[in-house]
């Protein structure tokens, strides 16, 4: 039986303070289902030390309650639990409609089959994580989860509607500030634009040109 | 003194902990198994439990005394489900798997042992084979606590 003892991680403290800024939306709430309520105790002070809420459920019913009332954006938990179980419950997060992408870590007996990390990730799971869970490598996991949440959120501001304005034709950043077309897709895609005329204009303004010269 | 008496004394002699004659049979291998984790190695872990002190330097202060006082409350409550639940395997093998969870945080890796046995035994094994678990975990429970009891004075 491997344990504690033998995935500890110690990382120096300059790639600790790099992790740290990594989690940076420190206010994401985590959900955390958990039954033994050992390991919940332990989980949930760790990632509230990370600067995370937490909110705690003590079986899969129970997180699909608190999920499906208030969605959150990341959720961590365990496997079997009494009723509904870990798989259960992701597979319900992801048939929920209208819900933003939910990252869900799974948590494993170490002494867990290929078999069931395939259930597992046809079950819609994002990362697995074994128990009893280090301090470390949920730090690393979260920060993975903090940077896919934050490139989803990217694609689906990308892919919504974007305000317009009608007669300038400016657009509505995120911040609600108004800018030009050009700056805004510069901001969100790094596209640079080279300024051209296209021929129907080129046409008008050639004419315009002449008018103002004859 | 028969064959099999004088093999298990040479054995024994040799240094060896124990001694299962072939072939194999089930039941004797059972018998042997959990004296084999109850001697090997201690009930809890100090690096585990260094570890958990960590989260209190992280500013948690009294987390580990939450965490003794909450298993030693709640691994009773499961071990009593257990007692109740012979005829229900699959309830059985879900309480062995919670309390295994519990345990292991401590690093207390003999209870942990017992209680994947008791998780992954066979339902057909009857509930002979199980009780014995239960009652092996129960007395390792009791191991586990004075020894996290200890761990408590002492820090």
């Amino acid at each position: 039986v491997s344990g504690p003892d033998d995935i500890s991680i110690n990382l120096d403290p300059a790639l600790e303070s790099r992790l740290d800024a990594a989690l940076l939306s420190k206010q994401t709430r985590i959900l955390v289902a958990e039954d033994d309520p050992i390991s919940s105790i332990i989980l949930r002070t760790m990632l509230e030390k990370f600067g995370y809420e937490t909110v705690g459920a003590r079986d899969g019913g129970e997180a699909w309650d608190a999920f499906n009332k208030e969605p959150v954006r990341l959720i961590v938990s365990d496997w079997m639990m009494p009723g509904m179980d870990g798989l259960a419950l992701c597979e319900k997060v992801r048939a929920r409609s209208q819900t933003l992408y939910t990252y869900f870590i799974l948590l494993t007996a170490n002494h867990t089959n290929a078999e069931n990390y395939a259930l597992a990730t046809a079950a819609g799971v994002d990362d697995f994580l074994t128990k009893p869970i280090d301090r470390e490598a949920i730090r690393m996991r979260l920060s993975v989860a903090e940077r896919i949440l934050k490139y989803t959120a990217e694609i689906r501001r990308l892919k919504e509607l974007i305000p317009i304005c009608v007669y300038c034709r400016k657009v509505r950043d995120e911040r609600d500030y108004w800018e030009r077309v050009e700056t805004y897709i510069q901001n969100e895609t790094g596209s640079r634009f080279s300024h051209g005329a296209c021929p129907e204009c080129c046409e008008k303004e050639l004419e315009r040109f002449r008018e103002q010269n004859s | 003194m028969s064959a099999m008496q004088s093999d298990r004394e040479s054995c024994l002699a040799a240094g060896m902990d124990n001694y299962v004659s072939k072939p194999v049979r089930t039941t004797d291998l059972q018998a042997a198994l959990p004296q084999a984790t109850d001697f090997s190695m201690p009930s809890i872990s100090s690096v585990a439990l260094g570890k958990l002190r960590e989260l209190e330097e992280d500013g948690a202060p009294g987390i580990v005394s939450e965490l003794i006082d909450s298993f030693k409350e709640s691994t009773p409550k499961l071990l009593s489900q257990a007692w109740n639940a012979f005829d229900k395997p699959r309830q059985l093998s879900a309480i062995a798997h919670t309390i295994k969870g519990s345990c292991s945080n401590f690093g207390a890796r003999p209870m942990e042992a017992l209680c994947l046995r008791l998780e992954h035994l066979a339902p057909a094994s009857g509930s002979g084979a199980a009780r014995d678990l239960v009652a092996a975990i129960e007395r390792e429970f009791l191991n586990v606590s004075s020894a996290l009891e200890d761990h408590r004075v002492r820090t």
